[in-house]
């Protein structure tokens, strides 16, 4: 039964494993968890299927195909990375977070219906929202507060269309392109806010920048790609993804050229890589779907390794602005490596991962004759190349010297961003390692003299430009206006009307009753106080609670009359019971 | 960065169109950038075109301080949260 063995079950089981563990032994799990979540998902064959019925409904907890094993491999491969890399962490709830948002996020990829799809689908955003607010900054408390809403709104869309498959008969996940069923819009929606897709991008690039050093690395990793995911399986092909796609590329990477915080360049850089697969998701060709996955799959390795590069210059120095930093790659010559060997994973450079994939997705889209998709998205990876392998790397890791000095980092650190380098090269070079996972067959050859010498010639002219360019690059601290100035600004306003209207209400209430209560108390104290009204008028003691304090002297009666009082009630009530009790 | 680094990327530029032209293969060529020599104006213009086209939509209409929204937010609520009874 190992075959069958579902590895988010692995990952919640950990996470609960590690909560009562002290900090070393917590190590040991940290690693073997994840680890046999691999071995869990490396050893499931394609078919395998778990089912059960709950509440009435039959649920179908693990289904496996090809699509579903390539995306549940690599989650895995990212938990143990991210792992290792958080290895020196000393909150517990840190790395449960982390766990649950990887049980999450393969829960939603091996999920065989809506219901058990959805309930993954929250749990990733409940939980990664505490890879935010970990960081306990004043940011990250806010940012978070505003991923979960913005997460919340698109997973009710997603449960409305969950309900309306689910009510109609079609509780499996499958295609929903060209059906025309009334679910495809909420579902895309809802899918369309986790994978970023503009306008509805805006929770990433406010969030991400504000994670832990460790947590973000999961996060640039998980949320969007399981969207991809849920974008391949059940909106293959749907013309609106083509353009959202190509348009989400250079949004990502014009933004990008304006960012100034190094984790939030990353985080625009995200959206413009998803961009490549939600247009080649578009493209909707059997050569299409597989860049998609593919590009996913490279895409996982290398911007976790940014944004571990990027985490460790955080760690080291405490700062998070190019404008801040240089000069520190001779301080931390391993970190400036492994982060080049991402920046040229991202950009498609031969040898690197990035270059096996974004190529199927670009030729996909020349073989589908779209000369405006294949152009846009070749520009989109000269931006690329721009703002993560020449702007980010030289002003971060060369550039002027600012006279930090960085702390090192811990071992488990390097030794995160060394196997992912490792990984990164191991599919650049063997493509056919991860071409023969892919969910379709694919008749392609990256390695040509053409395509080789292109991309060295795009990536040379890119770099050449750039040195040009250098003296008239700006370099201060700013934010650019993005979608999210909506909910925080005129909608910020609004509701801070509405807060502001409820709470006059309020307050006026709280003073009329305050203060009828204040004139009323002195009559509960004192029910004589009834009488010296009616005797002697308002105005005399009563009303303002002064001088009406409880005199015994002046209203109290004599004591004798309470006990004769007394007597009188014991022997009525002796009376009453003897002649109950003789009466028959 | 020095020189030495812009002319190597020239250098790069040079012997990989020289390489493209050597190996052409007409099959390819999908579209007219799939000539020899195409993408390095694409890099070079496309470069050139972000950066300004960035700079220039930042400037004009999109950056602001980095503190923008927090001081908004409390003139907000200076504004708006009047009366407070405690």
């Amino acid at each position: 039964m190992i075959e069958a063995l579902h590895p988010s079950l692995i990952l919640v089981a950990t996470a609960a494993i590690i909560l009562l563990l002290p900090h070393r032994l917590r190590q040991i799990f940290l690693v073997a968890g994840p680890l046999l979540a691999v071995a869990a998902v490396a050893h499931m064959s394609p078919g395998t299927l778990v089912a059960g019925e709950v509440l009435g409904y039959k649920l179908v907890f693990l289904k496996a195909d090809a699509l579903s094993l390539v995306f549940g491999l690599i989650f895995s491969i990212m938990s143990l990375l991210g792992g290792v890399y958080a290895l020196h962490v000393t909150r517990r709830g840190e790395h449960m977070a982390a766990l649950l948002y990887a049980a999450g996020s393969l829960g939603v990829v091996f999920a065989g219906d809506w219901i058990t799809l959805f309930f993954f689908w929250e749990l990733m955003s409940i939980s990664s929202v505490f890879l935010i607010w970990y960081r306990n900054t004043a940011r990250s408390l806010k940012a978070g507060f505003r991923y979960l809403l913005v997460h919340f709104f698109g997973g009710n869309l997603l449960l409305l269309g969950v309900l309306l498959l689910v009510g109609s008969g079609n509780p499996a996940v499958g295609t929903l392109t060209g059906t025309g069923h009334p679910a495809f819009w909420p579902v895309l929606l809802g899918v369309a806010v986790n994978a970023a897709i503009p306008p509805l991008h805006a929770w990433l690039t406010d969030a991400y920048p504000e994670g832990t050093v460790t947590g973000s690395v999961y996060l640039s990793a998980f949320t969007t790609k399981v969207a991809v995911y849920v974008l391949v399986r059940v909106f293959p092909g749907a013309p609106v993804l083509l353009w959202a796609g190509t348009i989400m590329a250079l949004y990502g990477v014009i933004y990008a050229a304006m960012e100034n915080n190094i984790r939030r360049l990353l985080a625009y850089h995200i959206i413009s890589q998803v961009g490549y697969m939600v247009a080649a998701v578009g493209i909707g060709t059997e050569m299409g779907l597989n860049g998609s996955v593919a590009h996913a799959y490279s895409h996982i390795l290398y911007k976790s390794l940014l944004f571990m590069g990027t985490g460790a210059v955080i760690y080291a120095t405490g700062r998070e602005w190019m404008t801040e930093l240089g000069g520190i790659a001779r301080f931390m010559p391993f970190t400036a490596l492994f982060y080049t060997v991402g920046a040229l994973s991202i950009s498609g450079a031969p040898l690197f991962n990035g270059f096996i994939s974004k190529s199927v997705v670009i030729s996909a889209a020349a073989k589908s004759g779209l000369p405006a998709v294949d152009f846009l998205l070749t520009l989109a990876s000269v931006g690329t190349f721009l703002s993560i392998g020449l702007k980010l790397l030289y002003f971060t890791f060369f550039g002027e010297d600012q006279g930090i000095k960085p702390r090192p980092l811990p071992f488990n650190m390097h030794l995160a961003m060394a196997m992912n380098s490792l990984l990164c090269l191991l599919y650049g070079i063997f493509p056919g390692l991860l071409y023969s996972r892919l969910p379709y067959p694919l008749e392609y050859e990256p390695y040509t003299v053409d395509h080789i010498m292109s991309s060295v010639q795009l990536l040379a002219a890119t770099a050449a430009a750039f040195w040009l360019l250098l003296p008239r690059l700006d370099r201060k601290i700013v934010i650019s206006l993005d979608t999210d100035w909506v909910y925080r600004k005129p909608l910020a306003v609004l509701l801070y009307l509405v807060v502001g209207a409820i709470t006059g209400l309020r307050e006026a209430l709280y003073r009329c009753l305050s203060s009828a209560y204040v004139k009323v108390t002195p009559y509960f104290a004192n029910p004589y106080l009834f009488m010296s009204f009616l005797r002697s008028g308002p105005g005399e003691g009563a009303g303002n609670g002064e001088g009406a304090a409880y005199d015994p002297g002046r209203y109290g009666q004599p004591l004798g009359v309470n006990v004769s009082l007394a007597a009188v009630v014991i022997v009525a009530v002796t009376v009453f019971l003897l002649w109950r009790s003789t009466t028959p | 960065m020095t020189r030495g680094f812009f002319y190597l990327m020239v250098i790069l530029v040079v012997f990989s169109t020289l390489l493209e032209i050597a190996f052409f293969d007409p099959h390819h060529v999908y579209f007219p950038w799939y000539l020899p020599g195409f993408d390095a104006l694409i890099g070079f213009i496309g470069c050139t075109a972000i950066i300004f086209f960035a700079k220039g939509l930042g400037k004009r209409f999109l950056q602001r301080q980095e503190t923008y929204y927090e001081e908004e937010e409390e003139n907000i609520l200076k504004k708006v949260m009047v009366g407070n009874h405690d």
